[in-house]
């Protein structure tokens, strides 16, 4: 019942970003352009309804990979835009574009990479993982790489730095069919796999004896769940740049909404919404300014994570 | 023979050395090298017809001495605020200083259009500060029960602080062609447009910050030792803790009104320097002046000789460097409660 209203108020959410915009359409004039199909009307066919697939579903990958990572470290800062994986694969995808390869192969290699490194360094003695430890190394991680970006946009020509800024604000402004369709193929297809482990998860968050008493193989799932999560943010990435904080927000949100446990599907929902709303409001509110979305998410991101740190400190969990 | 045992005056001396080292360096190097007698020449008797001594005289000794200001203020300010903190993870960088400063410059500048230097200054050492005091409140600086617990919150307080911050940066400067503009010249970290004029104006902050920041010194070394032992000792934990974060504020706010923001300076000084001198708050600061001096011109030199003859702006070589550094930093620090 719940899961029915949250889709339906989504589909809501998606008809209203479609008729917002420079030029505002009510619902006849929607639904005629809808109706008219592909060929029929260009403004809703090729430039809005793109992005509004891509904003839904950039939206679910980035939510569904930050809420696997928060669950299997345990830690609801231990997201990937925190840790630092997102910043490496843009790093990555915008070495291999200015090389002339494909930015997506790059952002995967990247956002990998960094993933491996922080995992590696915060390995405990026992074999399980420090999330504590890992948070920090992923900041240094972040850090690192987002210099060694800034660097290769200055020393690149004027029009690639130009893109390349444009890309690093996170903006759903240059989205065209292809994009939209790797955005949504690709959060389909690993977004499925992950939200498959819904029950998995739930058992890791008890802790790892407990999850290993449940019969959980530790060594297996962990890898495959954080790799999977990590390709997933990073083909975000490729696509539409980093969106600040959509999957450090997302789950904590969908937990609270829902009746607790990953709630991946919630969790889904709820960055599709998010996404959705920035790309709207970086539309409607500034039309001849088209702010990148990746703004707006910030400004909700950012005070969620100074809540979530003042609560944690003053419950002595930090 | 133990490095400890090196007397202050050797440990003075060699700092001093590095310094003038980096500083002939910085004069030397650049999209054109200059001959280590001409830059003498120069400096001793300038002939205003030779074009090598016009750029020497003209550009790059304003541009050594900006960044060898620059460095000592920030690795000043990193050692107050690692006494402070009792943290050595503290730098201003981490700590939201640069952020809270670009937000106060470009809402100035967005508000009242160009504006002189002072009014800049001003802007970024108050956005500076309010920014510092947010982060260390958030933290919950004052009570944290013990250090590792504030290593863990401090870099993730800055981090929410920055990013909020900076998003409003990027709304303004990406709504307001004009502000971007003007703030562009400022937000990469750079030594390029500072100039002697600048330089002179900011002078007295940076002079009042240092002597603050020696007074505060011995208070600091007081309140290592715990608040009551500190009172006990006749210090006022709470003055001295006031005239710190004073002075943090006044060298880290002048050094981002000079060259914008730059970090790790204030992190990676101050350990080196401690391994030299102990525990000493003030022999520490003194010495850590000049190599976070030292320290800016070899990465200014390094980024005009790597990427001749255009250059590759100091604020992007630090953070390359400083990055790892930080996540070296943090496994020597974490490595014994785990």
């Amino acid at each position: 019942m719940r899961m029915t209203v949250a889709i339906c108020a989504l589909l809501a959410l998606a008809a209203l970003s479609l008729a917002a915009g420079r030029i505002w359409l009510g619902p006849n004039a929607l639904w005629d352009g809808l109706i008219a199909g592909p060929n029929g009307d260009f403004l809703i066919w090729e430039l809005r309804l793109p992005r509004v697939v891509a904003g839904l579903s950039i939206g679910a990958g980035l939510g569904l990979s930050g809420a696997v990572f928060q669950s299997l470290l345990r830690n609801p800062l231990a997201s990937p835009d925190i840790v630092g994986i997102t910043q490496g694969a843009a790093f990555g995808g915008v070495a291999l574009q200015l090389a002339g390869g494909a930015a997506m192969a790059g952002a995967a290699a990247g956002g990998l990479l960094t993933m491996a490194l922080i995992f590696s360094l915060s390995l405990s003695r026992s074999g399980g993982i420090d999330p504590q430890r890992l948070v920090l190394y992923g900041i240094g991680c972040g850090i690192t790489c987002s210099a060694g970006l800034n660097i290769m946009i200055i020393r690149a020509g004027d029009a690639a730095a130009g893109q390349a800024m444009a890309w690093l604000a996170g903006s759903l402004n240059s989205i065209g069919w292809p994009e939209a369709a790797l955005a949504a193929g690709v959060t389909a297809t690993l977004g499925l796999g992950l939200a498959g482990s819904e029950r998995v998860l739930d058992r890791i968050e008890l802790g790892d004896d407990l999850a290993r008493a449940w019969g959980i193989r530790l060594r297996a799932w962990r890898p495959a769940l954080a790799t999977g999560a990590a390709l997933l943010a990073s083909a975000m990435v490729a696509v539409a740049g980093p969106l600040a904080f959509v999957a450090f927000v997302s789950g904590p949100v969908a937990r609270r909404l829902g009746r607790g446990g990953p709630n991946l599907i919630g969790t889904a929902l709820t960055g599709a919404a998010l996404v959705t709303l920035s790309d709207m409001a970086a539309r409607a509110l500034a039309p001849s300014a088209l702010l990148p979305a990746g703004i707006y998410t910030a400004m909700i991101g950012a005070p969620w994570l100074i809540y979530i740190l003042t609560r944690r400190i003053r419950t002595g969990q930090l | 023979m133990r490095i400890r045992s090196h007397s202050p005056l050797l440990i003075l001396a060699m700092s001093c050395g590095v310094f003038l080292a980096a500083f002939a360096a910085s004069l030397a190097f650049g999209a054109r090298s200059i001959p280590v007698a001409t830059l003498w020449q120069a400096l001793t008797a300038f002939d205003p017809g030779d074009p090598l001594h016009g750029v020497l005289r003209g550009l790059r000794l304003q541009r050594a001495l900006s960044g060898a200001i620059c460095g000592a203020a920030l690795a000043g300010a990193g050692v107050i605020m690692q006494g402070l903190t009792r943290n050595p993870l503290a730098d201003p960088g981490l700590m939201g200083v640069n952020a809270g400063a670009a937000l106060a410059v470009v809402a100035v500048l967005w508000s009242f259009g160009p504006q002189d230097v002072p009014a800049i200054a001003l802007a970024a050492i108050i956005g500076a500060g309010l920014s510092a005091a947010a982060v260390w409140a958030l933290a919950g600086g004052q009570e944290a029960s013990d250090n590792r617990a504030l290593t863990i919150r401090l870099p993730l307080a800055g981090t929410a602080i920055s990013s909020l911050c900076l998003s409003m940066v990027a709304a303004v400067v990406l709504l307001n062609t004009e502000t971007r503009d003007l703030y562009r010249f400022w937000m990469v970290g750079s030594l390029g447009q500072a100039t002697f004029d600048t330089l002179t104006r900011l002078l007295p902050v940076f002079a009042a910050g240092v002597a603050l920041a020696l007074a505060a010194a011995r208070g600091l070394d007081a309140l290592a030792l715990g608040h009551d032992v500190a009172a006990g000792l006749g210090a006022r934990p709470a003055r001295a803790a006031a005239a710190a974060l004073l002075a943090v504020t006044l060298l880290s706010g002048g050094s981002v009104a000079l060259a914008g923001p730059l970090g790790f300076v204030g992190l990676i000084i101050p350990h080196l320097v401690r391994g030299l001198t102990g525990s000493a708050t003030g022999l520490t600061l003194v010495a850590a002046l000049p190599l976070g001096a030292a320290m800016v011109l070899a990465c200014d030199t390094l980024g005009r000789v790597a990427a001749r003859p255009s250059e590759i702006a100091i604020g992007l070589v630090l953070a390359v460097i400083g990055g790892p550094a930080f996540m070296v930093l943090l496994s020597r620090v974490l490595r014994p409660a785990t």
